[in-house]
């Protein structure tokens, strides 16, 4: 498991990326990171609907509500131009951080 | 699913009463909610169940309701630019003493007055007291004396007025967008 500010950190760089796959929504965006992140990362309900609707509050996502096959309704998000640009330089700065744990440990263990 | 709408009901209310009160933000919240009763009965729950434990994850209303309000604090009303907001309010302060300038005071005549003072009424009079200050605000002494105590514009009144204007405009305008489009924190 992660740790809180771990959690709190990577959380919008996550929906940002997850996002630039195509739209989804809520319960999807849960079930996705849980599977990629082999159950390590379980976001909760009450964390993750204030953080979308902060993101797209700032202007980095969009959502419309559409209907599911099951014709249900369900809140639909996307990720915008701004967002774009957010999750470019989240990335780099990832990027650089994995970067550099890769290289100190492949010295240490190799 | 239409038998969980009772429930469903009662667990809108209970949100309702914690002050979750955007009917769009219920909505989603149901169909997530509705999304895990269905996951958990497809793996096996029953119905009862499934509904329990969604409520569960789901979270209480008034922890809901903190999370919500804590995301929402990082933008909006807490990213306004203070000093533009000082700015503004006092820009509109100034601008409300020089509409008071147009505001007549009763029983004083302007004319009558600095006929006065210029046949030399009182002792010396246009260096009294009462010279200066009309001079000083153009005549501000037959109008309201309050909005004469501003000193600023006092040369060109109608001028500093529409300036004044034009600037708390040009600030109210950036406030308003700022408002709704805050810029993002620095990374």
């Amino acid at each position: 498991m992660l740790t809180k500010e771990l959690v709190a950190a990577s959380t919008e760089p996550l929906i940002l990326s997850l996002l630039s796959r195509g739209e989804s929504y809520g319960y999807a965006l849960i079930q996705e990171v849980k599977r990629l992140s082999g159950d390590k990362i379980e976001w909760s309900d009450g964390m993750l609907y204030p953080v979308l609707h902060r993101m797209e509050h700032e202007g980095w996502i969009a959502s419309r509500w559409g209907e599911a096959e099951n014709g249900r309704r369900r809140k639909y998000y996307s990720l915008k131009k701004d967002g774009k640009k957010a999750l470019q330089g989240q990335r780099e700065q990832w990027v650089t951080v994995s970067g550099v744990f890769k290289q100190l440990w492949r010295e240490q263990y190799v | 699913m239409s038998n969980f709408d009772p429930a469903i009901s009662a667990w809108r209310r209970q949100m309702l009463a914690a002050g979750i009160k955007s009917p769009a933000l219920l909505d989603e919240l149901e169909s997530h909610l509705r999304e895990d009763v269905e996951q958990g009965m497809r793996s096996g729950s029953t119905a009862q169940a499934a509904f329990e434990t969604a409520v569960q994850r789901m979270g209480q209303a008034d922890v809901l309701k903190a999370e919500f309000k804590r995301a929402g604090k990082m933008n909006g009303f807490s990213r306004i630019n203070h000093n533009r907001l000082y700015a503004t309010v006092l820009m509109v302060f100034l601008i409300t003493l020089n509409l008071l300038n147009l505001v007549p005071t009763r029983g004083l005549s302007g004319m009558q007055l600095s006929a006065w003072l210029e046949q030399g009424g009182g002792k010396n009079a246009s260096n009294g007291l009462l010279g200066i200050y009309s001079e000083f605000t153009s005549g501000g002494f037959e109008r309201c004396a309050l909005g004469g105590l501003d000193i600023i514009p006092v040369f060109f009144r109608p001028w500093a007025a529409a300036l004044g204007v034009f600037y708390s405009l040009a600030v109210g305008l950036t406030l308003c967008s700022r408002i709704l489009h805050p810029p993002r924190a620095a990374d």
